[in-house]
Order: structure tokens, then C-alpha cells, then sequence
């Protein structure tokens, strides 16, 4: 019960801060609307012609329409879903992949050591976006799996500064008293590792979780907003901003609001993200 | 060492010595007149500056003012009226076996060198060479091997295989561009085509090139040239050609009067515009934009049909299912005026041509009950209730590649997605980069292709629906024996009238086959700044004769 204690408040006096509290609501009014799009969308979101065309926010369409008259609120909230599966799904496969090769380079050292953190190198030298782009230029999906090809593309180009983090820290103790006396009582290897040492490096990681999964997501838009995110006609911001950037003079409104909601999301994450990293 | 006050007094007495003296120089020139220049917006960098190994239809354009042709055309009635050039005069023959050429005496290459009937002896030398690989080679069909001759400098006689009218051998010969002997008689014609002098060329035209920032802008400076009519005398000095792929910023530059010319202005736009700025006049052309879906007639190895759209069955029934009247309506109605700025699609043969008729053709109604019926009666049937039809365990569903940069393409697809979705076909849309997009095309791989013709004026459907090798167009793989033999036909045709009979004839059969999902001709708006008096657009282009052009401040 202590220990819990120890652990949980830093936490809380964490998220307590003013500007993690401002990225707290912003995230949470952003996935809210996502999660909740089936009930809160006033339309089909691919429905086309449920009002006129390119018509301005009114009552009916409350963030306007676009040029096929699909209502833009209901996109949006549609649109929410797919950036923050995707965040979501790329960063969960970043943590894993980061934590599962950091702490076997920590514990292992040597050739495992040396082979992973060239790895780490490597992929860190590569311009992320140049990265993604090319291979999801090559693989050429579409539908569903090329939604599945972007969550593993961007989930494995994103572990590899936590892979950093957690091999210092399980470096730092695999000569303290906690793996010596997990060694000691004669405990299997991965669960010395993934059991005790892994959720004391944990802090930071899901601090710097937090921030990439901003990151991500704008990546993600950006995919879409090159054509090579997510297929038409699912809803997204990115493929939304794209379509709009055409009528940026007599239409605003069509980009407006899904960059607007990119903007808060990266920064709520930021904030969040940020207020998390601090001590 | 002296002090540093000593140095300050120094620095200070020079500095105010300097202030103070007069103006020493002469009566100040007076200031040169400001160059008359005008600006066009284009969304994309120019691929090569000869016509022969123009790219695009924007090559095309661009590089067009670089060159004097042998003939120039208006476009009088639905048909192109050759007017002196290069060529002043010309005579056929009464047994319309050979045309003699008169060449204009003083036209000069950009270099100086005069322009001599040798070097139309050598560039059609080249033409009939099939390692040239000129896009301009059709320009000999008509003429027998080697049937180019110079009779002296300035005079020309063309030979022809059979008995040709005027209209079609000047409509053959006289989009020839001219390339200069002197320079390139050395170059090997399977090397022309990689040849630096494709994007510096050496031509004969009124415009030379002064300068080319790849991705951003080309100038062209004028070059006057001769005396008497015909000759050249721009009204104004410079014409730069803007590098603008985002069509926000060509609007925007547009509207702030950093753009004279501007071709493609959405239908919405030009309405608000036209409200907002009257300075800026606005044309319409066309029809010349033909947008189509080309279903892939065999399967990815070439090797037999293509399981889902190898039948001509599927196809009408997929051209049922699409609503293009709504397409068109949504893309290109204007609300104020009420009109539509597309029409109907049939075939790839521009419908502003005089004489070709659609009289064989009835185009498909909007009948997704009907078309979801002959699908299920070829077998298709949703057979696991996931609202896609199947067949033998495969569903049906097609992938559209289209080209990412070609916004209103886009546009198209999600009518496309949502109208076939209605009768159970899923599509998917792959967007590519241009190049990918063609590599794909060329290698047929694919199902479908959303993709675009710019229409030639001369009809030569041979590339795109012959079924040779050298039908380089031909990325669907369509053949139909019967329209082999109508091309060669219309291509030997004797008169432009008979040519028009053959081709609305080939229209006819090929719609029967609906190799195509045939959607809609656009027009387009080309928008000018009234302070550039003089341009013609016209179904041509949306700005030549550049030499008319002036500018009032």
C-alpha cells in the first residue's frame, strides 16, 4: 500500500499542474468526441449530399459542408477516430518494441547490446516521415491493410528513443540490489526483467509515450494529407486539411476545423506529455 | 601610432566632406522604359521545351511561342484554318499527290542562322526515323518514304502516297516543328531525346528562352525577327511562366494582380471572382479535357482477360451504375449563370470537331437497379450479406489508381466509391505520385485507372485504342479487330469530311465495348487580367499568340 502511494503521487501531483491540466482537457474533450462519433455525429459521415454543397457553418451543418455535401461535424468526429487509433496503436507497438529491445540490451549487453543500439542508430539517422513514406510507397495497399501497414510503419520507426531510455535504466540496475536479489531467489530471467526491473523505467517512457503519440498523429495527418494515409472515403483530418487547402478562399471552413482539432490535440499531448517528463 | 582622436577627426572630416560635396556626375540619364511584362500561372514544372518530346499538354503550350511553325490554325466553325507561317504560300498538286511549300526568307534560328527548307528536309528526316521517337512522327503518315525535298532554300515539295485535300496534308504536315540542321546533324536520333538542347532549345520563334528556374519559373524574352507581314513584333518584352503547383497560391497570386493569366479556374471560383475583381475577364474553352475510368481489359500477367472486367457485361453495368449528370452537377454547375461548364462523355474524339457525329451512340442511363441485375445475372451475387457482391469466393472489388496532384480527380473517385458501392462493387482508391502512376499504367498494373485526356484537334486515336505496339496510350490492353481496321481507314481517308464519318463510326463500336467508364468533357476557365490586352483563347489553348499580347498600366 505505501509503495503504491509513492508511486501514484508523483503522478498526481503531476497532472495537477495548470498546463497539464489545460493538455488533460483538450486530450480529453478530442478522444471524447472521437470515442463517442457513433452517437454525437449529426450524419453518415460518408454519406454524400446530406446538405448543399460547400455550404458555410449554419445550425443544420454546424462546421459546414463540403464540395460532395458531406457534414463536416460529423467527419470530424469520425476523423478523431482514425488519428487516435492509429497514435494509439503506433505508440502501444513503440512502447513495446522499445521497452522489449531496451531491456534486453541493458540485461544482455555485449553483441545483443551492440546489435540493438546500431539498430537504434540506424533508424534514428533516417528522416522519419522520408522513411514511412517510401515504405508505404513500396508496399502500395489499400484499403483496410493499408491502414494496418501505417499503424506498423509508423509504431516501428517511433521505439527508439525509448529503447534508449529503458536500456539505461535496466543497465543502472542490473547491478543493484533489486536484480541481485531477484538472481538471488533464483527468479526466471524475463521476470526479473519484464516483472521488476521493467516498471521502474517505465516512468519516463510513458512520459515520452505521451508526447510521440502527438507526434504520431500528426504524422498520420500528414500521411493523409499526402494521399498515402488513410484510403478514401474513410474521414480523416489530414485527407480532410488536404481537400480543404483547394478552397481555402471560398470555403475556410472545410480545413478549419479538423486543423483546429490537430492543433489541440498535439498540444494538449505536448503539455500533457511535457508536464509528465518533469519532476 | 596615431591617437585614436586623431583618427576620429580623420573618419568625421571625410565622412561630412563626403556629405557635403555636389553631385559631380552628368545630367542624369533618363530612366529606361520598364519593361513590358506579363505573367502566367502553370501548376507544374515544364518536362522538355521541344514540342517533339513534349510530355504533357503543358510542355506543349509552354514551348509552343519558342517555335514558327510551318502553318499557324484558327479553329473557325469546328475546324482549324491553316494561316501563312513559316510556309507563305503553298500549291497541291491537281492529282493531290504532292504540295509545294514557299518558306518565308527571313526567319532565323535564335543563333542567327537562317531558317532553310534543308532543315525541314531533316527534321522530317528524323520523323521518319523511328528511332527519333518524336511525339510529332504521325505528321508522316501521309507522306511516301522519303517524299521531303528541298527545291531550292526557301521551297519544299511533299510527296504523298495517295491523293490527299489540302486541309488534311497542311493539318498533317504543318504542326511539324522545325529543327535546325547546323546543330543537330551530328546527334544520333536515338540521342535527341536526352540531348540538352530539349531544354535549351535553338528554335525559330518569336520567344527564346532566357531563363529556366526548374520548379519555380522560365522566361521567355522577345526576339523580333523580319519585316512586312508575318513577320515578328511582340508588344511586349518578357513573358514568365510561374511555377505554381498549389492552386490556392495560383488563385491568390491571381487575385492580388501578381498573375495576368491563369487557365483551369474552378467554376466557383470564377462566379466569386468575377464579383470581387472586375478587372480580371474570364474565357471559356473547350471542350478539350476528357475524364475517364479505363478499365483493364486483361489480368495482371497479361496473359487472359481480366477476372472482374474482362467482360463487356460488367463494364455497362458499371457505366450504369455511376451518376455522371450528378458528377458533372456538383463539379461544374454554376449557380449563378445555370450552366454547366462539362457535358456527357462518349469516346475520346473532342465533341467541339465539325462533322463527327454521335448519332450511333446512346449513352448509358443512371440504373443501379439495372446494372446490379446484369451483374447478378453474369453471376455475381452477395452471397455472405457483407454488402459486397462475390463470386466463386472472390469479391468484387476494384482498385482506381489515380494521380495524387489532380485534385478534382480525387473528387471524381469518391463518386465513383460511393455510386459502385450502391450496387455492391467496392472500390478502393490508390493515390499516386504522376510518375508512379504512369509506371503502374505502362505496365498494366492495375485494375482500373481514373486518368484524363487533353484531346488532340488532329484525330489520331491509333495510341490510345489501337491495338499494335505502338499504340503507347493503349494501357487498358483494348482490342477489337474491327477498330484497328477503322483507324487505318480514318488515318488513309481521303478527305477530313470521310475521316469524320470513320471516326464517329469507331466511337460508336467502341462504346459498344465500354472499355472506358466515359464521363464527362470539361471546359475550361481561363482567367485574364485586363491590363494584358490581346490574348486569344481558344479551344487551342488557353493563351498563344503571344506576339498580339500589350500591356496598358
Amino acid at each position: 500500500m505505501r509503495g503504491e502511494t509513492s508511486v501514484a503521487r508523483p503522478w498526481v501531483r503531476r497532472i495537477a499542474r495548470p498546463q497539464a491540466l489545460i493538455g488533460l482537457v483538450l486530450v480529453l474533450v478530442l478522444a471524447l468526441g472521437a470515442l463517442l462519433a457513433p452517437l454525437l455525429s449529426p450524419y453518415d459521415p460518408l454519406a454524400l449530399h446530406v446538405g448543399p454543397s460547400l455550404a458555410s457553418p449554419s445550425l443544420a451543418h454546424w462546421l459546414g459542408t463540403d464540395l460532395h455535401g458531406r457534414d463536416l461535424l460529423s467527419r470530424l468526429l469520425w476523423g478523431g477516430r482514425v488519428s487516435l487509433s492509429v497514435g494509439l496503436l503506433s505508440v502501444t507497438l513503440s512502447v513495446v518494441l522499445g521497452c522489449t529491445l531496451g531491456v534486453v540490451a541493458g540485461w544482455y549487453r555485449g553483441v545483443s547490446e551492440r546489435l540493438i543500439m546500431g539498430a537504434t542508430d540506424l533508424f534514428l539517422a533516417m528522416p522519419r516521415l522520408l522513411l514511412v513514406l517510401a515504405v508505404l510507397g513500396l508496399l502500395r495497399l489499400s484499403g483496410a491493410a493499408s491502414l494496418l501497414a501505417m499503424v506498423l510503419v509508423l509504431g516501428g520507426t517511433g521505439w527508439m528513443t525509448m529503447a534508449r531510455m529503458v536500456r539505461a535504466s535496466v543497465r543502472t540496475m542490473a547491478d543493484g540490489p533489486l536484480a541481485r536479489a531477484g538472481v538471488g531467489l533464483g527468479l526466471p530471467t524475463w521476470r526479473i526483467l519484464f516483472v521488476h526491473l521493467l516498471p521502474q523505467a517505465l516512468s519516463p517512457v510513458l512520459a515520452h509515450a505521451t508526447l510521440n503519440l502527438g507526434r504520431v498523429v500528426l504524422v498520420e495527418a500528414s500521411l493523409s494529407f499526402l494521399g498515402l494515409g488513410v484510403p478514401p472515403p474513410t474521414a480523416s483530418w489530414g485527407a480532410t486539411i488536404a481537400l480543404g487547402r483547394e478552397w481555402l478562399h471560398s470555403a475556410w471552413w472545410i480545413s478549419t476545423s479538423p486543423g483546429l482539432a490537430l492543433v489541440g490535440l498535439v498540444v494538449g499531448l505536448e503539455l500533457l506529455g511535457g508536464a509528465l517528463r518533469e519532476r | 601610432m596615431p591617437r585614436p582622436t586623431t583618427l576620429f577627426t580623420l573618419l568625421f572630416t571625410l565622412l561630412f566632406t563626403a556629405a557635403c560635396t555636389t553631385d559631380v556626375t552628368p545630367d542624369p540619364q533618363p530612366d529606361p522604359p520598364a519593361e513590358r511584362v506579363a505573367f502566367v500561372g502553370i501548376s507544374a514544372d515544364v518536362g522538355s521545351l521541344n514540342q517533339h518530346y513534349a510530355r504533357s499538354a503543358l510542355d506543349a503550350m509552354v514551348s509552343e511561342p519558342l517555335s514558327l511553325f510551318l502553318v499557324n490554325n484558327d479553329f473557325v466553325d469546328g475546324r482549324l484554318v491553316q494561316q501563312p507561317a513559316l510556309a507563305k504560300s503553298w500549291t497541291l498538286a491537281p492529282d493531290g499527290r504532292s504540295l509545294e511549300l514557299t518558306l518565308r526568307d527571313d526567319n532565323t534560328w535564335h543563333d542567327g542562322a537562317p531558317v532553310r527548307a534543308q532543315d525541314l528536309v531533316f527534321t522530317f528526316g528524323l520523323l521518319f526515323d523511328e528511332q527519333t521517337g518524336s511525339r510529332l512522327a504521325r505528321a508522316t503518315a501521309l507522306l511516301e518514304p522519303g517524299g521531303v525535298e528541298a527545291n531550292d532554300d526557301h521551297s519544299l515539295r511533299f510527296s504523298f502516297v495517295h491523293p490527299v485535300e489540302l486541309e488534311e496534308a497542311l493539318g498533317q504536315l504543318g504542326g511539324v516543328v522545325p529543327l535546325p540542321q547546323h546543330l543537330l546533324a551530328d546527334v544520333p536520333a536515338d540521342e535527341l531525346r536526352a540531348q540538352p538542347f530539349n531544354r535549351a532549345p535553338v528554335l525559330n520563334g518569336c520567344w527564346t528562352l532566357e531563363a529556366w528556374v526548374p520548379g519555380t519559373q522560365l522566361d521567355l524574352v522577345a526576339r523580333p525577327w523580319g519585316v512586312g507581314a508575318g513577320a515578328c513584333a511582340p508588344q511586349i518584352d518578357r513573358v514568365v511562366f510561374r511555377v505554381l503547383p498549389e492552386y490556392a497560391t495560383r488563385l491568390l497570386e491571381l487575385r492580388e494582380g501578381r498573375l495576368d493569366i491563369l487557365a483551369d479556374v474552378r467554376v466557383q471560383d470564377a462566379a466569386e471572382l468575377g464579383r470581387e475583381h472586375p478587372e480580371i475577364a474570364f474565357h471559356r474553352r473547350g471542350p478539350r479535357s476528357l475524364v475517364y475510368v479505363g478499365w483493364n481489359q486483361r489480368d495482371v500477367d497479361g496473359a487472359g482477360p481480366h477476372p472482374l472486367l474482362g467482360q463487356p457485361g460488367v463494364r455497362r453495368a458499371l457505366a450504369q451504375a455511376v451518376d455522371v449528370d450528378a458528377i458533372m452537377a456538383d463539379l461544374f454547375h454554376d449557380p449563378v449563370s445555370g450552366e454547366t461548364y462539362a457535358r456527357r462523355a462518349v469516346g475520346t474524339i473532342t465533341p467541339a470537331l465539325a462533322g463527327l457525329s454521335t448519332a450511333g451512340i446512346a449513352p448509358l442511363d443512371y440504373d443501379p437497379a439495372a446494372a446490379r441485375a446484369a451483374l447478378e445475372a453474369l453471376g455475381w451475387a452477395d452471397s455472405d450479406g457483407d454488402g459486397v457482391l462475390d463470386r466463386d469466393g472472390e469479391p468484387f472489388r476494384i482498385d482506381v489508381l489515380t494521380i495524387a496532384s489532380a485534385a478534382s480527380r480525387a473528387q471524381v473517385g469518391v463518386y465513383l466509391q460511393a455510386d459502385l458501392a450502391k450496387i455492391g462493387v467496392a472500390v478502393d482508391i490508390t493515390s499516386l505520385e504522376r510518375t508512379a502512376w504512369m509506371a503502374r499504367a505502362d505496365a498494366g498494373d492495375f485494375d482500373a485507372l481514373l486518368g484524363g485526356w487533353s484531346a488532340s484537334l488532329y484525330v489520331d486515336p491509333s495510341s490510345t485504342w489501337h491495338s499494335g505496339p505502338d499504340a503507347r496510350w493503349n494501357w487498358i490492353g483494348y482490342a477489337n479487330p474491327a477498330v484497328d481496321t477503322l483507324i487505318e481507314q480514318g488515318l488513309a481517308a481521303e478527305s477530313p469530311e470521310r475521316a469524320m464519318e470513320i471516326w464517329s463510326q469507331l466511337q460508336a463500336e467502341i462504346y459498344q465495348d465500354q472499355p472506358y467508364l466515359f464521363l464527362y468533357w470539361a471546359d475550361e476557365i481561363v482567367a485574364v487580367n485586363q491590363r494584358l490586352q490581346g490574348v486569344k483563347v481558344d479551344i487551342q489553348a488557353p493563351w498563344h499568340g503571344l506576339e498580339g499580347w500589350s500591356v496598358v498600366e
